[in-house]
């Protein structure tokens, strides 16, 4: 018996020691270890949780589509519990994000790795050489049907389809009541600041701010809105008889917009570009520069250009969009007479009918340039009212929502206009598309998302079908939003020269940031400043002292190091009146141009911060 | 009243304690020690220094550590035996900026950490000296405070070790225990400063056994 317990004894100490030998090697050398027992049966469980991405080569990360052979056009579907860091491969190159997906460009072959990294994908063409793709609004199910006679297409998602046919432009085998967006070549703009896959829902709905403070200046503006004025503008811009782009009249009708933009006094160029390889085309572009903050801009634009199913003779454009363009005209002749602490900019873009090639040309140059663009407000039909009272539909994408809601805030406040806010990042159908393809924030101002009027891209769209009275107070809500953004020029003044830096302070199992902000000493005489901090770029400031800080520096402590904090400072003078905001920094902003001790790479939960798929509502 | 009761229900747990302390060494039954009674139990307490294999735990706790040891040892056969107790570790330490520093900026730490180990033996003897082998799982409790913000981190983790020392009879009853152990806490949480802190490291420990 003795003998028999002594045995177990032995055994039993073999394998706990056997069993703590392997468990006190690192934990990088087993980690497929517990798989491999279960690989027989879960294989495809080891696999997912375990992809063996493909590391790509030093020059590969510089061009990664260097070296392909071939590349895919897929549909990315979005997944909230899937490996979403692969979305970041050099060899996947995103260049559309829709409602329910993403469309990306793949190194052939490459696909497989998505769907070991949890991701449902789809092919939609093998080999994207010398092919135009376009993205075409189909809301009824004929619309997908119609377009098989005139080239290859795939249903994308509700409503939208792939459309290619060689590499024709669509513009111009397609009938024009289509509306079409041409798929971008190049990958969309992600930062920090503005993830391409952060996504926290669609909300209907609308968060109701409070309403503003009338700014009496921004009243001023709101009521030199002239509907006469507006009605002229609309006038002679379907007296041009056709603006489709490529024509001789749309160059005209540029001339018109450029003269008077000379004529109201502010500064105007010509922003060219070319299209279908052989026709080219300008953007209008007027300035009202910033006092306080030049290279801080507000953008209102809307394109002039028209289209009709006789496009080359005759397609007037009243509603689309002789309007939007009107409203951009009436700002630029307010505008010009008021100064603002940022930078306005008043553009009306070109072929915006052959998709969006206008705004795609100057967007993709203004984040080269590396323009600090804060805001878009892209005005396109807003004056045909199918119903009386017509309400403007806003619509914004995820990480513009702070705009819409701005707008809302800002109509309430200075007109009579009723709003509906619509966040959609798959009405990509108008320019702001371009601004969000680039990572800007940007809305669209538009009569209904789909559309009512009955003269669409028809030789029927005429000034006399419009509501001339709607325009009037659409123009009035887009300047007023456009005015506030702005920010007319305060007293005591905006303070200026505002930066923050932040540093993360560790212990092993907690971490926290700190964010140093500093700013210029105002030139009028102020008692103090107040510092406001918000975790959603540009809304729900939160002030966080209590009574104005007399010194022009502020320590922000004990801060979530996986949140981005955004901090805009104010002036306040003996008679308590508050300056405008300065200009908004985000806590590390001033990071990467100060020498940093030590680099170091983001952790993983700051790196899951910054890129989380959350899971998409269904849209409305 | 009930911080009273608090209080006197702590110190009598003290005194219970230190009776039962008092009871097992000093008071010595002739039974218990004859020569023909031997209970195949030893209790040992070492004090050592530990040395943290993660470098983030040294760059804020330094480089090495003091740590208290209990352990009580069951002997299971000639050559075999268990153990188990209680070990404890207490350190102070600053914390670190991770990343970009534009301003020093450093924050009061304390960690401390309760660990119970359970392991297999096997000891050898030589005259007077049995220099002994072996390893186990520890379960082990920990904690990490700051002092200026009312920031702490608690968590308990399994871990595993290797042990080797080698006991130096004195007597019939005591010797003299010198101990090394290597083990591995790995926790997979961490900070900034590392996503995956293990609190393993080495320990070097000198101290007394008793044999019942």
């Amino acid at each position: 018996m003795r003998h028999k317990s002594s045995k177990l004894f032995k055994l039993l100490s073999i394998l706990i020691f056997l069993s703590c030998v392997y468990y006190l090697f690192p934990q990088s050398d087993r980690t497929d270890e517990p798989l491999r027992f279960f690989k027989n049966r879960s294989s495809v469980l080891a696999k997912a949780l375990h992809p063996k991405v493909e590391s790509p080569s030093k020059s590969e990360i510089n061009n990664p589509f260097s070296r392909l052979a071939r590349t895919e056009l897929i549909k990315i579907y979005r997944q909230e519990d899937a490996d979403f860091e692969i979305l970041y491969s050099p060899q996947i190159k995103i260049v559309q994000e829709l409602k329910t997906c993403f469309i990306a460009q793949v190194k052939s072959g490459y696909s497989s790795n998505l769907s070991q990294a949890g991701f449902k994908f789809e092919h939609l063409d093998d080999d994207v050489k010398n092919k135009k793709y376009y993205l075409v609004f189909c809301p009824a199910s004929k619309d997908v049907e119609t377009l098989k006679y005139y080239g290859d297409v795939k249903l994308i998602e509700e409503n939208l389809a792939l459309f290619w046919s060689d590499n024709k432009e669509a513009r111009e085998i397609l009938p024009a009541n289509f509306q079409i967006k041409r798929l971008p070549s190049e990958a969309l703009h992600s930062s920090k600041k503005r993830s391409l896959v952060l996504s926290e829902g669609l909300h209907p709905t609308i968060k109701l701010p409070s309403r503003f403070a009338i700014n009496p200046a921004i009243l001023d503006i709101v009521n030199q809105v002239s509907k006469q004025n507006l009605t002229d503008y609309i006038q002679t811009l379907q007296d041009f008889q056709t603006r489709f782009a490529s024509t001789s009249n749309c160059e005209l009708a540029g001339d018109y917009i450029y003269d008077f933009f000379i004529q109201s006094g502010i500064d105007a160029e010509y922003d060219s570009f070319s299209f279908r390889s052989s026709y080219s085309s300008n953007n209008i572009v007027g300035t009202v520069e910033g006092q306080v903050y030049p290279s801080q801009i507000v953008v209102i634009c809307a394109h002039y250009d028209s289209i009709s199913d006789q496009p080359y003779t005759l397609a007037p454009g009243a509603d689309d969009n002789a309007s939007g363009t009107a409203a951009v005209m009436e700002a630029a002749r307010i505008f010009a007479n008021q100064s603002f602490d940022f930078t306005v900019k008043f553009i009306c873009f070109s072929a915006e009918e052959w998709g969006l090639y206008g705004s795609e040309d100057f967007a993709r140059e203004a984040r080269q340039r590396g323009e600090d663009i804060i805001a878009v407000i892209n005005l396109d039909m807003i004056a045909y009212t199918d119903s009386i009272p017509e309400d403007l539909d806003i619509i914004s994408n995820q990480a513009s929502e702070w705009l819409a809601d701005r707008f809302f805030s800002t109509t309430i406040s200075y007109t009579t206009l009723d709003i509906s806010k619509i966040v959609n990042p798959a009405f990509i159908w108008s320019d702001h598309s371009s601004f969000w393809d680039r990572g800007y924030s940007a809305i669209l101002g538009i009569e209904d998302i789909y559309i009512s009027n009955p003269y669409y891209h028809t030789t029927g769209d005429t000034i006399d079908t419009l509501n001339l009275d709607f325009i009037t107070e659409a123009a009035k809500a887009s300047l007023a939003t456009a005015a506030d953004l702005a920010q007319p020029i305060s007293t005591p003044q905006t303070p200026t020269g505002f930066t923050s830096r932040s540093q993360i302070i560790s212990s092993l199992f907690s971490s926290i940031k700190t964010a140093f902000l500093d700013w210029d000493s105002n030139q009028d005489p102020v008692i103090g400043y107040n510092i406001y901090r918000t975790n959603t770029s540009h809304s729900d400031y939160q002030k966080l002292n209590s009574s104005p800080l007399a010194q022009t520096y502020y320590m922000d402590q004990n801060l979530d190091p996986d949140t981005p904090y955004y901090y805009v400072l104010t002036a306040v003078d003996s008679l308590g009146n508050q300056s405008n905001y300065s200009k908004e920094v985000v806590d590390d902003e001033g990071n990467e141009s100060t020498n940093s001790v030590e680099g170091r790479a983001p952790s993983k939960n700051m790196l899951r911060t910054i890129l989380a798929i959350r899971k998409i509502n269904p849209w409305i | 009243m009930n911080k009273m009761k608090i209080l006197t229900r702590n110190i009598s747990l003290r005194i219970s304690v230190c009776l039962f302390l008092v009871l097992l060494f000093f008071w010595r039954p002739s039974y218990l020690f004859s020569d023909s009674f031997k209970l195949p139990v030893s209790i040992s307490f070492s004090f050592g220094y530990f040395q943290p294999k993660e470098k983030a735990f040294k760059d804020l706790y330094g480089n090495s550590n003091s740590q208290l040891v209990f352990n009580i040892r069951y002997v299971l056969m000639e050559n075999l035996s268990i153990y188990s107790g209680l070990r404890y570790l207490s350190c102070n330490g600053e914390t670190k900026i991770a990343g970009p520093e534009f301003q020093e900026e450093k924050y009061n730490l304390k960690f401390t950490m309760y660990s119970i180990p359970f392991a297999l033996i096997y000891s050898h003897s030589f005259k007077n000296i049995h220099p002994f082998l072996g390893g186990g799982i520890s379960y082990n409790i920990y904690r990490e405070k700051w002092d200026q913000f009312d920031i702490s981190f608690e968590d308990k983790n399994l871990g595993f070790f290797l042990v080797a020392g080698v006991e130096y009879f004195i007597g019939k009853r005591f010797s003299l225990l010198g101990r090394t152990q290597f083990s591995s806490i790995p926790t997979k949480k961490g900070s900034t400063l590392d996503e995956n802190v293990n609190l393993g490291g080495t320990e070097f420990c000198l101290g007394l056994s008793f044999y019942f």
